[in-house]
């Protein structure tokens, strides 16, 4: 059994998940308790701590957490929780080594990945896509994550940092981004993005009705076409196989998934269309994240 | 589960593998003893002794005395057979010339040359002229020819042996793998991008490695490859690295868009200059643009700006140890490598700052052609050992 924990800005899902990939014992806490506590990574020990008593969960083999954070090239260290702060507004968990303390606390191995490549290890599960030469993962949530699988390993930069296709200056754009940055994708293609267009546009559209009701009007379809110009880099310089599309704002009721997919084609480099690839909508599914941080453990333990 | 892909490993092919190994240290290290051969590969005295039998039977291998100065006997070294003679690399990436380079199995350089395109002759035809000027070569050179690796200027589709190429038509069509299979009668033809050879040759050349490096080129046409912890990422159908084909705004374009070819290509480029009725070979255009001439500053700012920006959203997406800029006119690479390097440290301060060295890809089409050389080597020592 592996205990697979996914940390996000608001809540932290923990279970038990079996060698086979089936998540026992699900449970969910608010991320504050951690964010709001003097010793973050202590308070985090307690509530594994609680789970496991609470569950009488035995024989674990290995702790994994996936963080809304690059993670350093050890699978250790926390770089920046940007999305978790504490009272006085500083991310509660920077260049910090998590599983060390987790490993001393319960004395058995632990790893700490980014929360979207975990998510993605399970999208690749559970659409049996693990022979496949390159499937990249685009999750469009509240910002925009990205991983890609290849060969089997997941691609890692030189210190982590791959991959934040969020933080990508956008063409043309100058718009501030919540990093301090200015023309980030992630100001033109995330859900905070469609939040302002709901406010500008549609202020009496509740958002999950956004798509329903405004699909076809020009502020949605250039929302669109910002969401599809992501998929679309990432689709020329990779030549996946498969493309997996997920997150908040896809798993969204009516997401034009044809329109969005046209634009994708469009965007996207001639060669590569040659071949096309297939597109995988991630499902919605609450213990996605620590499903896949305990694969990622397993996987982690097996190349060992 | 999405476990890591592990090779199965038989008998078989772990012995393979060591008898590669085996081999490559015997090229990194002519004459070497059998237990060096072990230490270096960490495998027993007696494994070696195996496949070192294994290949002294199969005469790809021979066994000589050592002349050593020291009291006693001496050890035998090992060396590979003479008669493995040479590889062939062939550039196919001029309109106007054939390139071939023959290098023995060392990697040292025998002859360079060119063969120029004859108007109106087919695309063919010249290569048929060209592999004729290659098999003299070979004549005289002496050896067996051990593999050949073909550099193309466009993605190659293996099942297919077709080269993805509009800007010389007749390669478009032409089965390049066959013809040469037919025309030397060895299999062991490698039909590479030109940018994965170059790729390869620049990663190769740096000594430690480097963890992962993004090679861009921008010459007639544009592209760029990663190679990742001494892999290339090649994609599902060998297309990965298109970055030419990446979409740039364009306010001339109906869509508001184009392809990042078609804004700072060479050709692209050389477009505007005649547009501008400016009359100068493009290579001075760089030397212009250093020096302050507005005309030049004018045409050549919107590109860099452009490749500066491409190059710092791929820093984002592949974060690689480093970047390597090359292109045909050496004044052009410089200028990219300095400009991108500039814009880079000027975001140096960013709340989420991402680095990397950038620099100019080496000069010498002999050490560009290196990856094609390793390439069909590597597949040479590959074949040898699973044959025996």
């Amino acid at each position: 059994m592996i205990i697979g924990i996914d940390l996000g800005g608001t809540n932290l899902r923990i279970g038990a998940v079996t060698s086979d990939g089936q998540l026992q014992a699900s449970a969910v806490t608010g991320s504050q308790a951690i964010a709001g506590a003097r010793d973050p990574a202590g308070e985090l020990c307690g509530i594994i701590a609680d789970y496991v008593e609470k569950n009488r969960i035995q024989d674990i083999e290995a702790i994994s957490i996936g963080v809304p954070s690059s993670v350093e090239a050890d699978k250790e260290t926390v770089i920046c929780t940007t999305n978790i702060r504490n009272r006085a507004g500083e991310p509660v968990f920077c260049h910090m080594n998590l599983a060390e303390k987790i490993r001393e606390h319960f004395h058995v191995p632990a790893f700490v990945n980014n929360d979207v490549k975990n998510i993605l290890l399970h999208d690749i599960a559970a659409n049996h896509l693990e022979d496949q030469k390159i499937v990249a993962g685009i999750y469009i949530g509240t910002g925009v994550g990205a991983s890609i699988m290849i060969d089997g390993r997941l691609l890692e930069g030189k210190d982590g940092a791959e991959l934040d296709l969020g933080h990508m200056p956008y063409f043309g754009g100058d718009a501030s981004c919540s990093c301090g940055k200015k023309g980030c994708c992630e100001c033109y293609a995330s859900g905070w993005r469609l939040r302002k267009i709901q406010e500008e546009f549609y202020p009496d559209t509740a958002i999950g009705e956004l798509f329903t009701r405004h699909r076809e009007e020009a502020p949605m379809k250039e929302f669109i076409r910002a969401c599809a110009h992501v998929y679309a880099v990432v689709a020329t310089i990779f030549n996946p196989d498969t493309i997996v599309v997920g997150g908040g704002v896809p798993e969204m009721a009516d997401f034009p998934r044809e329109v969005f997919e046209r634009e994708v084609n469009a965007c996207t480099g001639r060669d590569v269309m040659t071949y096309g690839f297939d597109y995988v909508y991630s499902q919605k599914h609450a213990g996605k994240g620590v499903i896949g941080a305990a694969l990622f453990a397993r996987m982690q333990m097996e190349s060992a | 589960m999405a476990a890591e892909k592990k090779q199965i490993l038989t008998v078989k092919n772990i012995r393979n593998v060591n008898m590669e190994n085996i081999l490559q240290s015997m090229i990194q290290n002519r004459n070497v003893t059998r237990s060096v051969l072990a230490k270096e590969n960490q495998i027993s005295l007696m494994t070696v002794k195996h496949i070192v039998d294994s290949l002294l039977e199969a005469g790809i291998i021979k066994e000589k005395e050592s002349v050593s100065g020291d009291v006693g006997r001496n050890p035998k070294t090992l060396e590979i057979s003479e008669r493995y003679g040479n590889v062939v690399c062939i550039n196919l990436t001029s309109r106007e010339e054939i390139r071939f380079l023959i290098y023995d199995i060392y990697r040292n350089l025998i002859t360079e040359r060119s063969v120029a395109r004859r108007e109106g002759s087919t695309y063919e035809k010249e290569l048929r002229v060209a592999a004729s000027e290659i098999r003299k070569e070979l004549l005289r050179t002496g050896g067996d020819l051990v593999g050949m690796a073909v550099s193309v200027p466009g993605a190659y589709d293996e099942s297919q042996d077709l080269v993805n190429y509009d800007l010389i038509p007749e390669l478009k069509g032409l089965h390049v793998r066959s013809l040469f299979e037919n025309m030397f009668e060895i299999k062991n033809i490698r039909v590479l991008h030109d940018v994965y050879a170059a790729a390869r040759a620049e990663y190769d050349c740096l000594t430690p490695k480097s963890e992962s490096q993004f090679y861009f080129y921008c010459g007639y046409g544009v592209g760029g490859f990663f190679i990742h912890q001494d892999t290339a990422v090649t994609g599902s159908q060998r297309m990965a690295g298109e970055v030419g084909k990446m979409l740039v705004p364009a306010d001339k374009d109906p869509s508001g868009y184009t392809i990042l070819e078609n804004v700072v290509s060479v050709s692209a480029v050389k477009r505007r200059m005649k547009d501008q009725g400016m009359d100068i070979p493009f290579a001075e255009l760089p030397g212009r643009y250093t020096a302050g001439d507005a005309q030049a500053v004018e045409l050549l700012e919107p590109a860099l700006d452009t490749i500066s920006l491409v190059l710092y959203n791929l820093l984002w997406i592949y974060n690689p140890s480093c970047m390597v800029v090359d292109s045909c006119s050496r004044e052009y690479a410089e200028l990219i490598a300095e400009h991108a390097g500039r814009f880079m440290e000027e975001r140096r301060e960013e709340s989420i700052p991402v680095r990397t060295e950038i620099r100019c890809a080496g000069e010498d089409e002999y050490h560009r052609m290196w990856g094609c050389f390793r390439t069909a080597r590597d597949a040479w020592i590959e074949d040898l050992a699973s044959a025996l």
